[in-house]
Order: C-alpha cells, then sequence, then structure tokens
C-alpha cells in the first residue's frame, strides 16, 4: 500500500473512532476539573484557618508547624505528620473518607492543638529512621536518629492533661 | 448576625449559613451538629489566634462561634 492509501485508512479509522473516545475524555476532564477545584476550596479552607507564622511556612514549603499545649512541636506534612521537638516520630493519620489533603493537613492542626492525646492514640506511629529518609531534604531533619522503639523516655511520655 | 460552617467532605468543603434572625437556619445547623457528632466527626470554631477550639452542640453560641469546621473523621494509616 501507498502512504497514501495508509493516510487515508488513519484518518478513516480516527472519524470512526473519535465518537467512541469523546465521552471517555470528556469524562476524564470533568472529573480533573473537579478535583482541582475541590483541592483550591479546601487550600483556601485551609489558608483561613492557619496563623501569619503557619502561613508563612505554608506558602513557602507545603508544610506548617504547630506547638501543642504541651509544648511539643509537630510539622503537619501533605500525608504524614512527625515530631520535631523532642525528634522521634512520624505518625500517619488520614481521613476515613474522601477529601482533599488540605482538609486533612487542617483537622490534623486542629486535632493536634486541642486534643494532643487523642491525636496520639488515633495515628499510627511508624519508625522514625526510615520515614525520614524518605523526606525531601529542606524539611530539615537528619535520618541519622534513632528508631522510636519506645525505649527511649521521651517515647513513653504522654502529654500532661487528657482533655477531651 | 450571620455565621458559616464548612463540612469537608470531597468537594473540598460545603458550606452551610446560617442568621440568628431566621430560627430555621440555626435548626439546620444543630441538624448538622447532630449528624456529624453521631459519626465521630469533630467540630471546631475559629479563635482569633489562628487555632481552633473543639465546640459541642451543647457548647455552641450561634451568636459568638459564627465559623465552624466539621473535620473529617481520622484514622490511623
Amino acid at each position: 500500500m501507498t502512504a497514501a492509501t495508509w493516510w487515508a485508512a488513519g484518518l478513516a479509522a480516527a472519524v470512526v473512532l473519535m465518537p467512541c473516545l469523546v465521552g471517555p475524555i470528556r469524562r476524564s476532564w470533568a472529573a480533573h476539573v473537579r478535583r482541582r477545584r475541590a483541592r483550591l476550596r479546601a487550600e483556601a479552607l485551609l489558608w483561613a484557618w492557619l496563623s501569619p507564622a503557619q502561613r508563612k511556612q505554608y506558602r513557602r514549603r507545603r508544610w506548617f508547624e504547630v506547638t501543642t499545649a504541651s509544648g511539643r512541636r509537630y510539622r503537619i506534612l501533605q500525608g504524614a505528620v512527625v515530631r520535631l521537638d523532642p525528634r522521634g516520630s512520624g505518625y500517619c493519620i488520614e481521613a476515613t473518607s474522601p477529601v482533599p489533603v488540605a482538609d486533612e493537613m487542617l483537622a490534623n492542626k486542629l486535632l493536634l492543638e486541642t486534643n494532643e492525646r487523642r491525636f496520639l492514640a488515633t495515628a499510627h506511629r511508624f519508625p522514625y529512621r526510615s520515614f525520614a529518609a524518605s523526606l525531601p531534604s529542606d524539611l530539615g531533619l537528619r535520618p541519622s536518629f534513632g528508631r522510636a522503639t519506645g525505649d527511649r523516655p521521651d517515647d513513653r511520655r504522654e502529654p500532661p492533661s487528657w482533655n477531651n | 448576625m450571620t455565621g458559616t460552617m464548612h463540612v469537608a467532605d470531597h468537594q473540598g468543603d460545603t458550606t452551610h449559613t446560617w442568621d440568628t434572625a431566621d430560627p430555621r437556619t440555626v435548626q439546620e445547623i444543630e441538624g448538622l451538629f447532630r449528624e456529624a457528632q453521631a459519626t465521630g466527626r469533630l467540630i471546631y470554631r475559629q479563635t482569633s489566634d489562628g487555632s481552633g477550639e473543639q465546640v459541642r452542640l451543647a457548647s455552641w453560641n450561634p451568636e459568638e462561634h459564627t465559623e465552624l469546621f466539621v473535620a473529617p473523621r481520622l484514622a490511623g494509616g
């Protein structure tokens, strides 16, 4: 077959297949637009609830820090929380329903600020070393720190009050 | 006095507003409170210093607590 014949066959195939592809492409695009709109809404809400210092951090790094009533400092990242001061633990905690990540970050912030004990009881704590190795370098965390084994006094200590 | 409740969901959030001059809207928010509490979701009011405070239906004052957030239920990942 000549090149012209191939072109003609390709064009005919495209004309036949196009109606079949338009539906999925349109649906996929609409889902993308909905997800983007949800993400922007959630980010606007998170922004409205951050303190000025947290806004500054979030604008620059996409994370922010929370100091709890017990004096512990946590960094809230997209998808995880790490304890910075004293160092030693990473926490995995997530929403049970599908929400944008900014909603999850806001929920984590508010839970830590108001009820750290409940946060610790809910979140899954995991060894710090493996998590820190996967973190971006701008977090300023050193992966050489030992694992949170529960043997260190700080691993066992709980915040002083239970305010449910 | 008017206020807004943001319920976190797959759309980012759904906003419900109330006006204390219209008891029907306040009752609607109370219904959302009950629903959220029954499903284990926590509700926070915004404080002036950029943080939040947990609020329950019994302690909610629609005249003062005018910015609310219904957080998604959290679980260990």
